[in-house]
């Protein structure tokens, strides 16, 4: 008995020890690892997700309340390869960027469908909350569902939510109800309800408000001056509200319908400025949509799938300042689009599958602002894919066709767009007895320009190219369970190759700016991701996972330029993150911890630009008590524990150390 | 970083005794010191100012040593421990104080012009009591004057540095000029784009009122006055992609006391030096460049092609300065979101040296001189 707990301390220490290895190759110094020296946490890598011929990593709602992660960006910054780009506060905004290919390449998806932003060609992930969020997963490359919307391939990365569905066992209707409250004036209400309708009918409801006051301190770094200050104009308020029906007809399949509203107004700080506390922006943001999904599987040869979706957003903008004529400006902007999607699964031999998928929408943008051409685009996508799937073997292709032809009611009508995307992958077990795979994985995708890059006043460009990405992956995952005493051992290593051509970007020409292509980027790196179990006792059960990520993102558009193959901006060369987490029957206790190496705010790679690295940490603790059939539930997390000042976008300082606490009520 | 102070330092000593000037600036010399240089004095080295770039905190001072051939960046800094702050948009020196608008921090930072200490932080301020952002700097007499972005000229006491008065001209003013008793504005509306402004407000500097508007091409942000106080006028046009409806960077001028508006030729940047105009034509997008020189006492062309060798800029040109010494024409060049650079040509429009100004989009220098005799010591 001793014997074995002293092997499950060595393990554990063992554990520690890569980590701490991991964390030192990751240029931090040493003193401040010391300081904060933890292990970690994580349900994200599951031994399944080594199984993929693409990286995939999950964290699913266990994970989600471990961790006491309460936004989705806080989830996502969990994960290894990726950049939140965070512009500080609740209101912030923050997008995606998967392996430094920048945040337009990444799609987000919401219960299966694509959200999307046709003007910007990013999505806040901001907006979502992860109290109704059943799992969240990233897949680079090409995942291997190959049963899904052509959108889905139509970008290098995907970020996918998946919200919770109602499981009925004894009562007929389920009830959550939670207050959350935090520092800057943070509360945050929600309600969820659940009901169940007949035999095979379901819906349910779900609501939430938020407010916060924002305006945290910071502390201002000017040459030699050191300056306390706070930041202003960070309020929020937010509702969102969504009504789900679940439904089957049997043999007729099944159905799933969801309504979603979000509104929001708030202000916006903008990038601290020296000498100049002003900050007049405000935004508001109206965005519903409408969306069905049918399934059907007829028999194990033949799967339909079709989904339909209606997304309206309005947003305003704001800006009081008398360099204004009249002293403000007022934006408005209102976009529409319709979507559907239909797709065929056919598996004729047990190994052996095909789907062909045919997506078809039309964004439309309105606004305010001077000569708006009023664009209309009609996107066509369509895939064929074929799967060859056995127990040691998974082998994947497809290839994305896409149509763009656009309208305009004035100006320039920029040309049709056509292009075909391959992708290939495959993953192979390599011995019979051992989950040790290897993987490798190519795709060739590209981004169309956002109306922004084409339409913006005087910016845009409607003579724009797609902005083409080329991915390879090669990489090794086992998975297993390396003693007894470990309930299981996950990790993976993945190295990448990325080419960026044609990079759109804005460039100063004789004082305006302009939307170009322009670009190449060269990205090579390294993801590494691990996770293991350990049952201490048979009370105390422990997690332990980390990430590490090493990117070399270099620009090479140019030779003459000054930033020739210099690390692209906001783009650390080492990152990582390290959570330990221990379940038992008193408290559950998680860390966590998020190291940023440095990173230039522009493009060249000189002491100006640096923008020094941190480590972020933070700790959640929750304890659930049950009577009769209810439960209450209540968590804390302390956020940035170490109180460190530091910019993820520079000039837009995070929070310090603040505070969380959730109670919820289950019945 | 030691060494970097101790450079600086020693740089400073060295200079303690000389005075520099601008050559856009040698308007009525009341308050100044040394309106151009001695016949004795040769040119040590000289200031530059770098934009930054927007909400990046960075613009800066470099000063380039001509003796060694070298730049030491962020003087402004080392002097005063802290940032100059957010797109400082040149700097204007008049007797032994320069004169700093930075745009975004809303302040007009003056220093002195021996040793570059701050000596004060003007907030310039509208009706209401927000702030409000200075674009460019002139003075005539007692008063410095400076364009502010919400369409006033604010007139600042060179003794108190106050701002006691308030001008409303047109929209969004960039560039202004003044000469003896006039002061001229270009006012852009560059925030109104398509609907730009496209006027000049002329100011009576006796009585600090504008007599009238004068009508140009649209989007006028540059203004330049020769010694008889005739207005150069550069707009900036509609930045069209399509030639068809191009309206071009041009540049015009009017006469003293005149509103016909006669047009010279395609121009993006000019400066004036002793009556003659330099100036570069690069439309957006264009690789290559004109570099032309026009005499504005006899209103003819010099030159269409100033630069003799085959000098290619990389990059935009942002000012031009000429100095008077030496007649050695400095253009300051912005690259794309890197470093900007500096390019020196001889009279003979022949390329001298070129070099990085340790900073983003430089605006301009200053001039520093010294007495040859002190030198030989």
């Amino acid at each position: 008995m001793l014997d074995m707990f002293v092997k499950k301390m060595l393990y554990l220490i063992g554990a520690w020890v890569f980590f701490a290895v991991v964390s030192y190759a990751q240029g931090i110094d040493t003193v401040s690892y010391h300081r904060l020296s933890g292990v970690e946490v994580v349900e994200k890598a599951r031994p399944s997700v080594t199984r993929e011929a693409t990286p995939v990593q999950l964290m699913d709602r266990a994970g989600i309340e471990r961790l006491g992660v309460q936004d989705l960006s806080e989830a996502v910054k969990r994960f290894s390869g990726v950049t939140v780009q965070d512009y500080g506060g609740i209101g912030g905004l923050k997008t995606v960027s998967v392996r430094s290919l920048g945040a337009k390449h990444t799609a987000v998806s919401y219960d299966g469908v694509t959200v999307t932003d046709a003007q910007s060609g990013q999505v806040d992930i901001s907006r979502f909350s992860l109290d109704n969020v059943e799992m969240v997963s990233l897949s680079i490359g090409q995942a291997d569902d190959i049963f899904q919307t052509a959108r889905m391939y139509a970008s290098a990365g995907a970020l996918s939510i998946k919200t919770t569905k109602p499981v009925f066992s004894l009562s007929p209707l389920h009830l959550r109800a939670q207050v959350k409250a935090g520092s800057f004036g943070m509360v945050n209400p929600s309600l969820r309800y659940e009901q169940k309708l007949g035999n095979r009918w379901a819906a349910s409801l779900y609501g939430d408000w938020q407010r916060a006051d924002g305006n945290y301190p910071f502390t201002l770094v000017n040459g030699k001056l050191e300056e306390k200050k706070k930041r202003y104009n960070s309020d929020i308020e937010t509702w969102r509200t969504e009504l789900n029906v679940y439904g089957g007809f049997g043999k007729g399949g099944s159905l799933r319908l969801k309504g979603y509203y979000f509104d929001s107004e708030r202000g916006l700080p903008g990038s601290v400025i020296l000498y100049n506390d002003y900050a007049g922006e405000r935004l508001w943001d109206k965005n519903g949509f409408a969306q069905a999904h049918y399934e059907n599987r007829f028999n194990e040869r033949f799967a339909l799938q079709a989904q339909l979706k209606y997304n309206y957003a309005w947003t305003r903008h704001l800006d009081v300042d008398n360099k204004y004529e009249g002293g403000k400006q007022d934006d408005r902007y209102t976009q529409n689009e319709y979507y559907g999607s239909a797709s065929a699964l056919y598996t004729p031999l047990k190994y052996v599958s095909f789907s062909l998928t045919q997506d078809f929408f039309v964004n439309t943008l309105d606004n305010t602002l001077p000569e708006c051409p009023f664009p209309t685009r009609y996107t066509s996508l369509t895939v064929l894919a074929g799967q060859y799937k056995n127990s040691r073997f998974t082998a994947t292709a497809s290839l994305l066709g896409t149509f763009i032809t656009e309208k305009v009611k004035s100006g320039d009508m920029p040309a049709d767009r056509k292009r075909l995307s391959p992708a290939v992958s495959a993953s192979w077990r390599i011995l019979a007895d051992q989950n040790l795979r290897v993987r490798a994985s190519y795709k060739d995708i590209f981004r169309v320009p956002t109306f922004n890059d084409m339409y913006y006043l005087r910016i845009g460009n409607t003579g724009l190219k797609p902005e083409r990405a080329t991915q390879y992956n090669l990489g090794l995952t086992w998975s297993g369970q390396p003693a007894s005493y470990v309930r299981y051992l996950s990790v993976s290593a993945d190295g990448y190759y990325n080419r960026v051509r044609d990079k759109i970007v804005a460039l100063p020409t004789m004082f305006i700016w302009k939307m170009m292509n322009m670009g190449e980027v060269s990205i090579t790196g390294i993801d590494v991701n691990v996770s293991t179990e350990i049952p201490v006792c048979n009370k105390i059960d422990v997690v332990l996972q980390g990430t590490y990520t090493w990117q070399r993102a270099i620009d090479i558009t140019d030779e003459e330029a000054k930033n020739y193959r210099d690390q692209i901006p906001y783009t650390p060369k080492h990152s990582g993150t390290l959570s330990l987490s221990v379940e038992n029957p008193w408290v559950n206790f998680s860390y966590s911890l998020t190291a940023v190496g440095d990173r230039y705010a522009l493009p060249q790679n000189i002491s100006d630009n640096l923008i020094k690295g941190y480590v972020e940490q933070g700790i959640s603790v929750n304890r659930e008590f049950k009577f009769y059939k209810c439960k209450l539930r209540l968590q804390g997390e302390i956020i940035n524990l170490g109180n460190i000042n530091y910019d993820v976008i520079q000039y837009y300082p995070m929070p310090g150390r603040s505070y969380r606490a959730t109670v919820s009520f289950i019945m | 970083m030691k060494r970097k102070n101790w450079f600086f330092i020693s740089a400073l000593c060295a200079l303690m005794s000389t005075s520099f000037v601008a050559c856009d600036n040698d308007d009525d010399p009341i308050p100044t010191p040394s309106p151009t240089p001695e016949t004795s004095e040769y040119t040590a080295g000289f200031y530059i100012i770098n934009r930054g770039k927007s909400k990046s905190n960075n613009s800066c001072i470099s000063y380039y040593d001509l003796t060694n051939k070298k730049i030491t960046g962020h003087v402004f800094e080392t002097v005063n421990g802290r940032k100059l702050g957010d797109s400082a948009q040149e700097f204007f020196q008049y007797g032994t104080k320069i004169y700093i608008p930075v745009y975004n921090s809303m302040i007009i930072e003056v220093v002195d012009a021996a040793t570059l200490k701050s000596l004060k932080s003007i907030e310039p301020k509208d009706a209401g009591g927000n702030g409000a952002k200075p674009r460019a700097m002139t003075a005539s007499g007692d008063y410095v004057y400076a364009t502010l972005y919400n369409g006033y000229v604010a007139r600042i006491d060179t003794t108190t540095l106050e701002i006691d008065k308030q001008v409303k001209v047109g929209l969004n003013p960039d560039k202004l000029s003044a000469q003896g008793d006039v002061l001229y504005t270009a006012n852009s509306g560059g925030l109104n784009s398509p609907n730009y402004d496209k006027t000049v407000s002329v100011v009576d500097l006796n009585t600090f009122e504008v007599k009238r508007n004068v009508e140009v091409i649209i989007n006028p942000t540059r203004v330049i006055t020769d010694s008889e106080g005739d207005a150069y006028v550069i707009s900036m046009g509609n930045y069209s992609k399509d030639p068809a409806t191009l309206i071009p960077n041009t540049l015009q001028y009017f006469k003293k006391g005149s509103s016909e508006v006669k047009e010279i030729r395609t121009a993006s940047v000019v400066s004036i030096c002793n009556d003659t105009i330099y100036g570069v034509y690069k439309q957006y997008g264009a690789t290559t460049y004109d570099f032309f020189t026009y005499d504005a006492k006899a209103e003819k062309m010099i030159s269409e092609k100033f630069v003799t060798d085959e000098t290619k800029i990389n990059g935009d040109p942002q000012e031009i300065d000429v100095d008077p010494l030496t007649g050695n024409v400095y253009v300051s060049v912005g690259g794309k979101d890197v470093n900007g650079d500096m390019y020196i040509f001889s009279r003979e429009g022949k390329l001298i040296n070129k070099f990085d100004t340790d900073g983003l989009y430089p605006q301009g220098v200053l001039f520093v001189y010294k007495e040859q005799a002190s030198e030989k010591e």
